[in-house]
């Protein structure tokens, strides 16, 4: 008989805001160690915590998205444990009144709603970079504090997940719904994070800390899954712990934590106050929950008049994606081939550079030039779909682009003399295309495409043929 | 009593991050009982109503979204530094 | 003055007084007590684990100080981290009643007034307070102490002891001097969540002998046999001093007292035992060698059970104790819903009248070898008349009324929140009748 496996998650999501949760130092990652730093965020005496009024914005709209219900009387607690990336030795966090609570969210591929348990505010720690081995076997570790005290809201759910496939979509899911409406950026290096307690009907619970990417969530479940059933198989006892996922062997190991939740010791912050959501704050939130994903979908279609597939493709890209169809959409009239070269090859370059479209140097102007030379026939479609592979990868201008690469090819060549070539070369396909077969006709049209690298125009290519055959 | 100041002499203390010696463990054991027994009159105090987190309620002290560059060194009073790293003893 | 009674931990090198004609403070000596900080300028709270730390920007009131034309003299010695009542848990040196040198300053802020009575000249001290540490050493040392209103002075730069408790406030040699430097650390600070919002008032316009005829109640439990007889008296034959001015007297009762001290002994240290974990030996204060061999719990260990004094020590464990899970609901919790009712029972006595005049301390200041023998509980009962006003957040003066054997009588004037007005006024009243 199968187990019956048990998932819940808590998933850390960087807030999109400009400066960090508590201090003014900014919100966003910094190459060099402890330079986006001040005395508040790396705990030194004396110093205040000041809350950001975006990070509460963005949380509430978070907490909106999700249907939860909102504390709209909330507070902070500390949550003391020591640990070197916790400048304070306690974490600035919510735990009686948190922002959000009893929210759900809807996995499509799984055909379900889950149950959210709650969404509250907290602090990032600092990042600890372990020197001469891992977590459990470095001599020494360094502490970079730019990261401490970004603002994250923390989003568990409840165990209402059963695969390893499920945790992974509603993480992605969670990334999809937050990153359209401003939340966060799923693109930006471990904006999400995610926590993922795990275990088998009637077992203890472990947890898998401190995992990011949605296949790394998957990953490490189902590595987790077979340790804890093997384990069952050999009748050893799983211990409830906390381990780590190594992203590179993608295995766990245990991670030897001596506190438990008991040992937190949760104060009220007394340096901050009770905070109020106002019914105002909550209905200028309402524009950014119109962009939704599925809201945003719905708009795609009736707006641009694009089938709902492109549009679900266009959304479930991200919003950036999205933000750049919308844009070229603005100053590119034939909202159908757009999305159908969005969602082709657009789509096909940017993975195979790995990129988001927010990294990549194109720019809506730019696309949407690109796309107008194919649509003006000033070069075909074949031409197009070899020149976006670097447009792509260089944001280079696509003018210049289709130029140069006429230039270097067959600006000059006489289409005639191709054809008379071919021709004389492929002597069988021009007999079989005489007795009228036809696909002999596109034989010969990629014949000559080919001898021109895509620079000529097929239609006239079949114009010309049908003319030069008929002699 | 006897049982709540064992704990805290044990268990907390190791939370604490702090080493007692064997004679300030005998001198708290002590010490510690007496301030508990102080303690318990607000255990055993029968209050209802709400918690006053603070003394007095200052109005939503938000700070606008805007960063601010503290011009300072933040390595200036650390020992322990390797590059613009601070150092630190190993987890496990 | 350093050398006989030793108020402070550092003092000055050299001061740099940035003066104008519009200077409230030109010139003036300025003493800030040690857990304040001073860009530039060491600062240790009393305490070893910051023995070496330079703190790398100044407090609020320092700043304003600064800005109106004071120098900063110097540190003045502290309990380590206002862990105290006779500063006797300096981690550098116990600073000495100049009245007697055998008797404490009181505590913790025991350097700020110390200086203040110590030197001859017209110097002013930054104390702070988190459940009595001004009105104490104000009352031993016969000098005047302002304890404001929870939230009236900024907080930024102030080394936490218990940060729902803790007040900065002034100690001076006479009520206006007090009020004086009070008008200039005062205000809204936008570094400071918990700072009010009001408006700048001059404090010195109150700190005159005469203006409307206050209500004045007397708390009866701040009567009690815990108080010592003889301040008592003192107390009373100014009441009735006052009364035949014409002054309207009232018997008030604040019941919840004898909660106070438990209470206030659980807030604060729960807070303090979150404080005090980021003194761990990473980035300031105390950094002790490690080698490889040691992991982070060794090395943390290693470096609070060095660096942290005894009282801090049992204070944390016990703040540590009375805020984990399963004994939270018991300790914390309830003693933050007593502090509700503390605060109700004030806000109701004020009411009926507009100060309240008390004694300030239960005991005449004490030779040092008295306060050896006394076991921590002990010291907390000293706190008895102080606590409950301070974990009010109600706005108290604390100035003397006479000696008993040479050594300072005083009696506190505590007003409404944010009435520091009134409590000032009513303060250069006592003042004036003993023909200061």
């Amino acid at each position: 008989m199968e187990d019956e496996v048990i998932i819940g998650l808590e998933v850390h999501v960087r807030l999109l805001t400009k400066t960090k949760l508590f201090c003014s130092c900014e919100n966003r990652e910094v190459e060099e160690p402890n330079t986006n730093v001040c005395p508040i965020c790396m705990g030194f005496p004396g110093t205040k915590p000041m809350l950001n009024e975006k990070a509460i914005e963005l949380a509430a709209l978070a907490a909106l998205a999700l249907n939860c219900k909102i504390n709209k009387t909330f507070s902070f607690s500390r949550k003391v444990y020591f640990y070197p990336d916790l400048p304070k030795n306690f974490q600035i966090t919510q735990y009686d009144a948190p922002i959000g609570i009893e929210g759900e969210l809807m996995l499509l591929k799984a055909g379900r709603k889950i149950r959210i348990r709650r969404v509250h505010v907290e602090e990032d720690p600092a990042r600890l970079v372990h020197v001469g081995g891992d977590i459990t076997s470095a001599s020494y570790a360094l502490v970079d504090y730019n990261r401490s005290g970004m603002p994250l809201i923390e989003i568990v759910t409840e165990p209402d997940l059963k695969t390893p496939a499920e945790a992974r979509e509603a993480v992605a899911t969670l990334a999809l719904v937050l990153g359209h409406i401003g939340v966060c950026d799923p693109s930006a290096e471990s904006a999400i994070r995610v926590d993922a307690n795990i275990s088998l009907a009637g077992g203890k619970r472990v947890e898998i800390k401190n995992i990011t990417g949605f296949a790394n969530v998957e990953k490490a479940l189902l590595f987790e899954i077979a340790r804890q059933k093997q384990l069952r198989a050999m009748h050893i006892e799983i211990e409830q712990e906390t381990r780590h996922f190594d992203e590179i062997k993608k295995t766990t190991s245990s991670l030897r934590t001596k506190e438990s939740e008991e040992d937190y010791g949760y104060i009220f912050e007394p340096d901050l106050l009770t905070y109020h959501i106002t019914d105002s704050m909550i209905s200028s939130l309402a524009p950014a929950l119109e962009e939704l994903p599925s809201k945003r979908i719905s708009r795609l279609i009736s707006k641009y008049q694009i089938p709902e597939n492109y549009a679900r493709i266009i959304i479930y890209e991200g919003k950036n994606f999205a933000d750049f169809f919308e844009h070229t959409a603005d100053i590119f009239e034939d909202r159908i081939m757009l999305a159908k070269w969005s969602v082709g090859d657009l789509l096909k370059c940017l993975n195979y550079n790995r990129i988001d479209v927010s990294q990549a140097k194109i720019t809506p102007q730019s696309y949407a030039e690109f796309l107008s030379m194919i649509k003006s026939g000033e070069i075909t479609e074949r031409l197009g779909k070899e020149l976006i592979k670097e447009f792509v990868a260089t944001g280079a201008d696509p003018r210049r682009l289709a130029e140069r690469y006429k230039n270097e090819n067959f600006e000059n060549l006489d289409l005639t003399q191709v054809i008379e070539a071919t021709i004389k070369e492929n002597p069988k396909a021009v007999e079989d295309y005489r007795k009228g077969n036809q696909k002999a006709l596109q034989f010969l049209i990629g014949k000559v495409l080919e001898k021109t690298n895509n620079t000529a125009d097929p239609k006239k290519i079949r114009d010309m043929l049908n003319a030069r055959v008929a002699q | 009593m006897d049982a709540d100041a064992e704990y805290v002499l044990q268990h907390v203390s190791r939370l604490a991050r702090l080493q007692l010696s064997d004679e300030e463990r005998q001198k708290f054991a002590k010490q510690i009982r007496d301030v508990l027994d102080l303690f318990n009159k607000v255990a055993s105090a029968n209050v209802e109503g709400e918690p006053a987190y603070h003394c007095i309620e200052a109005e939503n002290g938000l700070r606008p979204d805007k960063p601010v560059k503290f011009d300072w060194d933040p390595l200036a009073n650390a020992k322990h530094v390797e590059g613009k790293y601070i150092k630190s003893p190993k987890i496990v | 003055m350093q050398a006989a009674y030793a108020p402070f931990i550092s003092v000055a090198e050299s001061i740099r007084f940035e003066i104008t004609p519009q200077s409230l403070l030109p010139g003036v000596p300025v003493a800030v007590k040690d857990n304040i900080c001073t860009k530039g300028m060491r600062t240790t709270a009393g305490s070893k684990i910051l023995e070496n730390y330079v703190p790398p920007f100044d407090a609020t009131v320092v700043e304003k100080a600064k800005k109106e034309g004071a120098g900063i003299v110097g540190k003045t010695a502290m309990d380590e981290f206002g862990f105290g009542t006779f500063s006797t848990n300096c981690a550098f040196g116990v600073p000495k009643n100049p009245l007697d040198p055998e008797r404490s300053c009181g505590g913790s802020s025991g350097g700020s007034a110390g200086a203040v009575a110590a030197f001859k000249l017209p110097i002013v001290s930054i104390a702070e307070s988190t459940g009595g540490s001004i009105t104490c050493p104000a009352a031993f040392t016969g000098t005047v102490g302002i304890t404001p209103t929870y939230g009236l002075v900024s907080r930024w730069g102030l080394v936490d002891y218990a940060n729902s408790l803790d007040k900065i406030g002034t100690i001076g040699k006479s009520v206006y001097d007090a009020a004086l430097l009070l008008s200039v650390i005062a205000g809204y600070d936008e570094k400071d969540a918990t700072s009010l919002r009001t408006q700048n008032t001059d404090y010195t316009a109150f700190a005159k002998p005469d203006g409307k005829k206050l209500r004045v109640g007397l708390p009866k439990e701040y009567f009690s046999s815990a108080v010592d007889s003889g301040i008592v008296k003192e107390v009373e034959m100014l009441a009735d001093r006052l009364n035949s001015l014409g002054f309207e007297l009232e018997q008030v009762s604040l019941p919840s007292t004898e909660l106070a001290i438990p209470t206030y002994y659980i807030i604060s240290m729960s807070e303090a035992s979150t404080n005090l974990a980021k003194f761990s030996g990473l980035r300031y204060g105390l950094q002790l060698e490690f080698d490889e061999k040691q992991n982070i719990e060794e090395y943390f260990t290693k470096v609070r059970t060095e660096g942290f004094g005894e009282e801090a020590k049992r204070r944390i464990i016990l703040g540590t104790f009375t805020r984990m899970a399963g004994y939270k609901d018991r300790y914390y919790l309830k003693a933050l819903k007593i502090r509700k009712r503390i605060i109700n029972e004030f806000k109701q006595a004020f009411a009926k009248v507009d100060v309240l005049l008390a004694p300030a301390m239960p005991i005449l200041p004490p030779k040092f070898s008295e306060i050896e023998k006394l076991e921590p509980a002990q010291v907390y009962m000293m706190d008895i008349l102080t606590v409950a006003p301070n974990m009010a957040g109600m706005p108290t003066v604390a100035l003397p009324i006479g000696r008993i054997n040479g050594l300072p009588v005083s009696v506190q004037v505590i007003a409404d929140h944010l009435q520091e007005g009134k409590a000032i006024q009513m303060a250069s009243i006592i003042e004036g009748l003993n023909g200061r």
